[in-house]
């Protein structure tokens, strides 16, 4: 079974443990997880490898995780790649910009295993395929 | 004739006397030189006999030398005003001078109805080309000089013109013998002294009648001026409207305001008036302090309305500066709490994840009591983050400005109160007529959200009913009203109820952050409404009201919505 390839984008260490770990308890999924510690990280590691998904925290020092969502969305080789953001609050304005801006889902921290799915069921057709592919190929 | 000509002239020398007295100043003492001259001469014109004999034909020669003394004090009280070339002076004595000789050289006189030899026809013409040169010549000045002035100087310099052109041409007519005068000229020859003396009066001491009549155009400017300085608020522009009035007002020099008062020099007159903390200095034109002592005593009305409204200005602005200082602190603490909240998050959102591991991986290692910690950690936490949330919240209402949509309000409590039924499922929620309100929609959710919820947690009781109606009042706002059924609140803890952090009842005896009011405060605030809870025979009856401008009505029957 290939694993689905996921980018996380994560500046706090904490957060981002926590958020690889409600991942990994994600059951009937393989994953293979690359963190980034900035928006600057991961726009390289995107550009660079292409992952499956991107998992973008709204709040990162230099460049913001709507950054990231902004220059993917303007990118046309990069544009399909759906995106998951993690929002400190459920009621921030910057939930609205991130739709806005084209994001496919999005999760409120703490990210554990439950909240992780609920914000991956959103994905839709996109997350079907991306399950389905690599254990069709299996 | 004769004695109207005298009684003109000697009352006109009397003025400028009286006038010299009282003003002490060169034009006035050359205007009593000038007219004393005339007022002599009409007398002593009286005084000749009419039979020529020897004694007669001296004193005729001596009026003659009297009355060229007139142009050349015309000429004085001309050029008085302002310097002028001193050559154009001696000009004018040189002039006065030589006819003056002349009339002592010339032999006796030939008699009216004789016929006038070559030499006499020359006298004649010397002596009246000085005598209606000089007039004419201070004529052409003082029209000339009037022209920039405000109504009532450039009336009166204007009167003075007139006349003394007029009594420039009065002697013209004696070229003809009286014999052979045509009767025009004769009417003329005799109307023209006492026109000319009447206009001099009309200049030199204007009827309070004609001063009012010159005055009123602008006085009308000055009531346009005092307008613009009500509607101006601040000092620059309050100066910038009346100084360049005041300047238009003493013939266009300068005027301007300064800390310290200036005095005159040689070159320009300059009066300064206290006004607030400072002067109005105004430097008037040459001719302004003689004839335009009207518009001083209106420059000096202005300046008494321009003290008010400076004082006014004063007061505005430091008001102004004092709102401004307060919505700035206002505008950092928000911002401050803000970013506190936000930092806050991060640490919160940490401690619940690892709660979570911590209970999933080694619950059963820490056994019953530590479940328990570690239930009672969750629940502070997750209250910290409820609390952050309204906290970041409340800043934002005041601090981010959101769109506006028609939100049916009705709609918006049917939806809020199927989201509160999981949480409530005893509890009830009636709707009538509501209004359709222009706002921000997540902030109209937010705001009936805790409302009801409120009502639902505090009541005191499960089954607990929440109403909402309304009412459109004459002025178009509208009066919504949420009341419940339950306990209801004190009058004294009602206003205290909206402040930040006012909880009415302990914190573990009842859930909420105690911002939530605080919040719908803010909220309908930001529509320019206004809430608060009024006296109501059972439970709490909070009311909003919601300005015209943002009211859009909807008339529905009453509905049970939950």
């Amino acid at each position: 079974m290939t694993p689905v390839r996921v980018l996380l984008a994560e500046d706090n260490e904490d957060h981002r443990f926590l958020t690889v770990r409600a991942l990994s308890d994600l059951e009937g999924v393989e994953l293979e997880i690359e963190t980034a510690a900035d928006g600057e990280e991961a726009l390289d590691a995107i550009s660079e490898r292409r992952p499956d998904l991107v998992l973008l925290d709204i709040r990162m020092p230099k460049v913001s995780g709507l950054e990231v969502l902004r220059r993917l969305k303007a990118d046309p080789e990069l544009r399909s790649i759906p995106t998951v953001m993690l929002s400190s609050s459920d009621r921030s304005e910057d939930i609205t910009e991130a739709y806005e801006l084209g994001t496919s889902s999005y999760v409120t921290k703490p990210a554990t295993a439950a909240g992780m799915k609920k914000g991956l069921r959103q994905l839709g057709e996109y997350w079907g395929r991306l399950v389905s592919l690599p254990s069709g190929a299996s | 004739m004769q004695y109207v000509n005298l009684a003109l002239f000697a009352g006109l020398a009397l003025l400028c006397l009286s006038m010299a007295r009282r003003t002490r100043t060169e034009p006035a003492r050359w205007a009593a030189a000038t007219f004393g001259v005339l007022g002599l001469i009409s007398l002593a014109g009286l005084a000749l006999p009419d039979e020529p004999d020897d004694v007669s034909a001296v004193a005729v020669k001596v009026v003659l030398l009297g009355i060229l003394l007139y142009p050349v004090a015309l000429y004085r009280f001309s050029s008085s005003f302002e310097r002028l070339p001193r050559r154009a002076d001696v000009v004018v004595v040189a002039m006065a001078a030589a006819v003056a000789v002349a009339t002592i050289a010339v032999p006796r006189f030939p008699d009216d109805d004789a016929t006038r030899p070559w030499w006499f026809q020359l006298y004649a013409i010397a002596f009246l080309a000085d005598w209606a040169g000089v007039g004419a010549v201070v004529a052409r000045r003082l029209w000339r000089a009037g022209r920039g002035l405000p109504g009532v100087a450039r009336n009166r310099m204007r009167m003075l013109s007139v006349g003394a052109a007029g009594l420039a041409l009065a002697l013209l007519p004696g070229l003809v013998p009286p014999a052979d005068q045509p009767i025009a000229l004769k009417i003329v020859a005799m109307v023209l002294p006492p026109a000319s003396a009447l206009l001099f009066a009309l200049g030199f001491a204007p009827p309070m009648w004609l001063r009012t009549i010159w005055r009123r155009p602008d006085q009308a400017a000055l009531r346009r001026v005092e307008l613009q300085l009500i509607a101006a608020d601040n000092r620059e522009r309050v100066l910038a409207t009346v100084l360049p009035h005041v300047a238009a007002l003493v013939g266009g020099i300068d005027a301007s305001f300064s800390d310290v008062a200036v005095a005159s020099d040689d070159e320009t007159s300059v009066i300064s008036i206290p006004v607030a903390d400072g002067y109005l200095v105004v430097a008037s034109g040459p001719y302004s302090p003689f004839f335009g002592s009207d518009e001083l005593e209106m420059v000096r009305s202005l300046a008494a309305f321009l003290e008010l409204v400076l004082e006014r200005t004063t007061l505005l602005e430091a008001e102004r500066v004092a709102r401004d200082a307060a919505e700035r602190t206002s505008a950092e603490l928000e911002t401050l709490v803000y970013g506190i909240s936000h930092d806050l998050k991060s640490p919160v959102i940490s401690l619940l994840g690892y709660l979570e591991y911590l209970r999933e991986d080694h619950g059963e290692a820490i056994g019953p009591d530590g479940l328990h910690y570690l239930d009672r950690m969750e629940k502070a936490a997750l209250y910290m983050q409820e609390l952050l949330s309204d906290l970041l919240e409340l800043s934002r209402v005041g601090r981010v400005a959101v769109d506006a949509t028609d939100v049916d309000l009705l709609h918006l409590v049917n939806d809020v109160s199927i989201d509160l039924r999981s949480k409530f499922p005893e509890a009830r929620v009636e709707a009538g007529d509501l209004p359709v309100i222009h706002m921000n929609s997540s902030r109209a959710r937010q705001l009936f959200t805790n409302l009801i919820e409120n009502a639902a947690r505090h009541g005191g009781r499960t089954d607990i009913t929440v109403r909402l109606f309304s009412a459109i009042r004459d002025d178009g706002s509208a009066v919504v009203s949420v009341v419940d059924d339950g306990v209801g609140i004190p009058q004294e803890y009602r206003e205290k109820a909206f402040g930040i952090f006012e909880r009415l009842s302990p914190r573990d005896s009842s859930p909420g952050t105690g911002i939530g009011l605080a919040l719908c405060r803010k909220i309908v605030e930001t529509t320019g409404g206004e809430v608060g809870i009024i006296d109501s025979p059972v439970g709490t009856h909070v009311r909003i009201i919601f300005p015209s401008d943002a009211v859009r009505p909807a008339a529905r029957p009453l509905i049970e919505v939950s």
